[in-house]
């Protein structure tokens, strides 16, 4: 069994003129959680989707558990929708409001025959709520009646009935409360720990993804310009934009906060419709120099445990 | 950043503030009892979460909540002036002349179908009258303060236009027409990207500096506020549970909210990998119900301390539980200091 369980190579995806994700080659590995971090428009949601085969890649190959998926055929996709599964930002945009919410649980086991037979599947949707911390008397109500975060339990609870090995977690926390937050990233991690899940937790919040993750990728205009053990990488940026993205994460240490260098961007993002030559992040990155224009820098490594896209490291072409 | 509020007056002063909303369930007590100062040059933090009741304190001081479904009491003076009670032409005075607001969506907050000037323009407008000549010429140099560049052509673009930080910065920019005294930003930065959000804040401290506004800052934000504010207030259930310095606050935390909130947060530069890290710190329950707020102190039902009889049936007072640097740190719990899990 290869310790990689997902992986991407050369991925493009493009929405007409949009380049979400241009050029992206990246593992995930068995049983590891790898946080996906960027801005908006940086094309992390897109690779997540592109990952599980729920956008059409217009270029290279997603190959899952060794397997080339990327023109898999009806039965096969059906295969890989039992063995991955998604968790949504907004568990009250993802659920029908008119089914009960173990209606909601219960159908990925309908999809795929699992737990056949009425008693056998309200079995199994009481066990999926327990194992989220809903309690199962509850399983007749609608998604209304619940909060925030018990809706997102709900959303955890069906994305894991078809006891999937990967999971993407696409802003799992982004629309919770500070307090909720807190029990639904405990939840994901308790649940990866027990279940042996493998996670591609893509999130805005750098500070989130160090809770929750052991390797770190950052995108910025469609590439992964840095990657590595998530200690490191933000302990020890390779890439000017990692860099300046930690730097502006605030941290609720007033004394540390005055402290801080912090290393404000200027200007925005560039359009994804036409990214600059050569790096894409030489318009805004402080230490551009020479070759930026010129050369498309590659991953290369700046660590024991991490690459950086940066010609900083030496001039590279993509 | 951090001095002490200054010695002089405060520029607004809210005291006993209560907002009530009509509901077909009776009314929902939304903000029970605020009160705070805002001085010049100093930046006030107020903390909370969904439902504390923080954006509608801001709100109804300026008489943004309408009649017919809000019942505002209480006492909010500026500069001189009671604000609460005043009639709309009274208080149209007194809003971006006085003071300014800026909110969390800037697309919804500014016109999708007029240009940049127009929008500056009204602001400007209702404060004196001005030349058109004059308007261009005060719009174009309030974009360039607020840190966009090229402001000529950008006058003339519409909000879709602009990206989600340059559509803040023309919302600053329209608070500032009015040459306001108070800033009040509500979840300013909460829509936008963490180096955009850095921008923005760095922005506010200079105009501060500059112009020597008080800020109100209404945010859930823990780590920004460590970073900007000089006075910290946390909210729930509509009323303030603890307030005081920023350093004071976030190294002696009294109140088990303000301990649950920062222990929920991760830290981005704990050196620990995820696997070595601990849970964080979680409150169990939800947020009471303002139609149906608990008797005693509206946290009791999720308090890990409830170490007073009195937890259940009165509502503790807020009091002073030290000074830091004059400041007083003051905390609504019966047992500040003493036991606490």
């Amino acid at each position: 069994m290869s310790d990689v369980l997902v992986r991407a190579s050369g991925l493009r995806v493009h929405f007409g003129d949009v380049r979400a994700v241009d050029g992206v080659d990246l593992e995930v590995r068995r049983g590891e959680t790898l946080g996906l971090v960027g801005e908006s428009g940086c094309g992390k949601s897109t690779l997540g989707n592109a990952l599980l085969r729920l956008v059409e890649p217009t270029v290279g190959t997603v190959e899952y558990d060794g397997a080339d998926v990327t023109a898999a055929g009806r039965r096969e996709l059906r295969a890989l929708r039992r063995r991955t599964a998604m968790i949504f930002q907004d568990p009250y945009a993802s659920l029908d409001p008119r089914r009960t919410v173990a209606e909601s649980i219960g159908e990925p086991l309908a999809i795929h025959r699992l737990h056949r037979g009425r008693d056998a599947r309200r079995a199994r949707v009481g066990e999926l709520m327990e194992l989220v911390g809903l309690d199962p008397r509850n399983g007749n109500r609608y998604p209304h009646e619940f909060s925030g975060g018990q809706r997102q339990r709900v959303g955890i609870a069906r994305a894991l009935a078809g006891e999937p090995d990967f999971v993407v977690c696409d802003e799992p926390i982004a629309s919770l409360d500070v307090s909720v937050q807190a029990q639904v990233v405990n939840l994901l991690v308790r649940l990866q720990r027990e279940l042996g899940l493998t996670y591609l937790f893509v999130s805005h919040d750098l500070a989130a993804v160090r809770q929750v993750a052991d390797r770190v990728a950052v995108m910025y205009l469609g590439r992964v310009v840095e990657i590595g053990d998530g200690a490191a990488v933000a302990a020890a940026p390779g890439h000017p934009y990692t860099e300046a993205l930690v730097s502006a994460v605030p941290v609720p240490v007033p004394a540390r906060e005055r402290d801080r260098q912090r290393i404000v961007l200027r200007g925005d993002v560039p359009s994804p419709a036409a990214p600059p030559s050569g790096c894409r992040f030489r318009t805004r990155c402080p230490k551009v120099f020479e070759p930026c224009a010129d050369h498309d820098p590659v991953l290369q490594p700046t660590g024991p445990e991490q690459q950086a896209a940066c010609h900083l490291h030496g001039v590279t072409d993509h | 950043m951090s001095s002490p509020p200054t010695d002089g007056a405060p520029l607004l002063s809210v005291r006993d503030l209560q907002v009530s909303f009509r509901t077909r369930r009776g009314p929902a007590r939304v903000v029970n009892g605020l009160s705070f100062d805002v001085h010049a040059g100093c930046t006030l933090a107020v903390v909370g979460e969904s439902g504390s009741g923080k954006s509608v304190s801001s709100l109804a001081l300026l008489g943004l909540l309408p009649d017919a479904v809000a019942e505002v009491r209480g006492s909010a003076v500026f500069g001189g002036d009671e604000l609460i009670g005043r009639t709309e032409e009274q208080l149209r005075r007194v809003r971006g002349a006085g003071i300014g607001m800026v909110f969390q969506d800037p697309m919804t907050s500014l016109n999708p179908v007029l240009t940049v000037e127009r929008q500056i323009g009204e602001a400007l407008r209702a404060h004196e009258k001005v030349s058109d000549e004059g308007v261009r010429s005060r719009a174009a140099e309030l974009l360039t303060e607020v840190g966009i560049p090229d402001a000529a052509s950008r006058l003339r673009a519409f909000p879709h236009q602009l990206s989600g930080g340059m559509r803040q910065r023309v919302m600053i920019a329209i608070a500032l027409a009015g040459n306001p005294r108070v800033l009040i930003a509500d979840e300013a930065t909460t829509a936008l990207d963490v180096t955009v959000q850095a921008q923005i804040i760095e922005l506010v401290a200079r105009l501060q500096e500059e112009h020597g506004m008080g800020v109100v800052w209404i945010t859930h934000d823990l780590g920004v506020v460590a970073g900007i504010a000089d006075h910290v207030l946390v909210m729930y259930a509509g009323r303030c549970v603890e307030e005081g310095a920023v350093d004071d606050l976030f190294d002696r935390p009294e109140h088990p909210y303000t301990r649950g909130l920062l222990g929920a947060l991760p830290v981005v530069d704990d050196p620990r990998p995820a696997r070595e890290r601990d849970d964080l710190v979680t409150m169990p329950g939800l947020p009471p119900d303002p139609v149906d707020l608990p008797a005693g102190c509206a946290f009791h039902p999720r308090c890990p301390v409830r170490a007073d009889a009195r937890c259940a049936t009165e509502v503790p007072p807020l009091a002073a539980v030290s000074a830091d640097h004059g400041e007083a740190h003051r905390v609504a719990t019966f047992y500040a200091g003493g036991d606490r899990a």
